[in-house]
């Protein structure tokens, strides 16, 4: 069982961890970030697909590898997701009207550097040596996106901790979400670190 | 006459009698399984999500997760409602590998529900009239117990 206090410490260390992704996005796009971090919260995992528009999304995924193991995912409004290649690979704003091989790479960039930066955050923390895959790029509907990834999950387990992450370009009108997922003996560890 | 439409959320199943329409949108590597009796106009949808339990607890608790323990309750309570096995087939949709990465790690789930499917079907001696499985992208997928067309939208 995990308590409250557990999840609160959980919360801090990657509340630390989004931080870090945001102002690295902040310097990528040369504009402020705000940001909104939900406290973690265990779930069903079928809850992860509820309340999902059926609009399309750009989505980045990498998985964490090294001493812990997980998932991290990029949720990026299609529209969104353009006004940021406009920014990143500074286009004039609304130049982006189909995502090509460049502004793809972009955007999986996008999802290196938030996950780079979450990650090194959490590896200072919890001392632990923290890696990323590849990233991986779909453009589909976020009930689909997150139905696949909440099949992945399951392998793991019908319950699983959401940490979550919004987050918006305030002058460009871009948005987005970031979820981080942790296996249990990923969440075993971390717990083990923490109350050391 | 027009239909009412229920949805099928993943984990889920349904089962009724036309005039009714049965939605599941954002399948992603999850499997559609939809049943349908043409004499009766009654039909089945279940949104499961791996090939099997790995323990009976979890069978027991949420069968439509899983495609081999729900397909035999569709089936038992499509009976239970008068359908006559021999008349019941089969149309299957999802499947689908949406990210390559989560492709290496998790062995293509949706390929291994596609398969659990033929394989219970199979078993079960129920046809398979209609298959729109596997791919890359994500469904929406409407069964309409008026004619038991399951219609598939991608909207890549």
């Amino acid at each position: 069982m995990i308590s409250k206090e557990d999840l609160k410490k959980m919360g801090e260390i990657s509340e630390a961890g989004s931080k870090s992704a945001s102002s690295a996005l902040s310097v990528m796009t040369g504009q402020d970030i705000a940001i909104e971090i939900s406290d973690p919260e265990i779930v069903q995992i079928e809850q992860l697909q509820k309340n999902s528009k059926n609009g399309l999304v750009v989505s980045v995924l990498l998985k964490i590898e090294g001493e812990l193991n997980g998932e991290m995912l990029l949720v990026l409004p299609e529209s969104s997701a353009m006004k940021l290649v406009d920014i990143l690979l500074r286009k004039k704003s609304q130049k982006t009207v189909k995502l090509d091989k460049l502004s793809e790479s972009a955007l999986r960039e996008v999802g290196n550097i938030l996950v780079g930066n979450y990650l090194s955050a959490l590896s200072n923390a919890l001392k632990m040596e923290l890696l990323e895959s590849v990233p991986d790029l779909v453009l589909d509907t976020r009930e689909s996106i997150m139905n696949s990834l909440v099949v992945e999950i399951s392998q793991h387990g019908y319950e699983t901790i959401v940490f979550k992450m919004e987050f918006e370009v305030q002058k460009e009108e871009v948005k987005g979400e970031m979820f981080m997922f942790f296996n249990p003996q990923s969440i075993e560890k971390i717990l083990e670190k923490i109350k050391k | 006459m027009s239909s009412q439409i229920y949805e099928v959320g993943m984990s889920e199943y349904k089962i009724a009698e036309n005039p009714v329409i049965l939605v599941s949108s954002g399948v992603g590597s999850c499997l559609i399984i939809a049943l349908y009796d043409r004499t009766r106009k009654i039909g089945a949808m279940a949104h499961a999500m791996l090939p099997q339990a790995a323990d009976l607890q979890a069978a027991k608790e949420t069968p439509a997760r899983f495609v081999e323990q729900i397909i035999p309750i569709l089936i038992e309570e499509m009976e239970d409602v008068g359908c006559k096995k021999e008349n019941i087939i089969a149309k299957l949709a999802g499947g689908a590998n949406m990210f390559a990465t989560l492709g290496i790690y998790s062995r293509e789930i949706g390929v291994k529900n596609i398969q659990k499917a033929h394989e219970m079907l199979e078993h079960l001696n129920i046809e398979i009239d209609a298959e729109n499985t596997g791919g890359n992208n994500g469904r929406h997928v409407e069964f309409n117990l008026a004619n038991g067309v399951l219609s598939i939208i991608s909207k890549i």
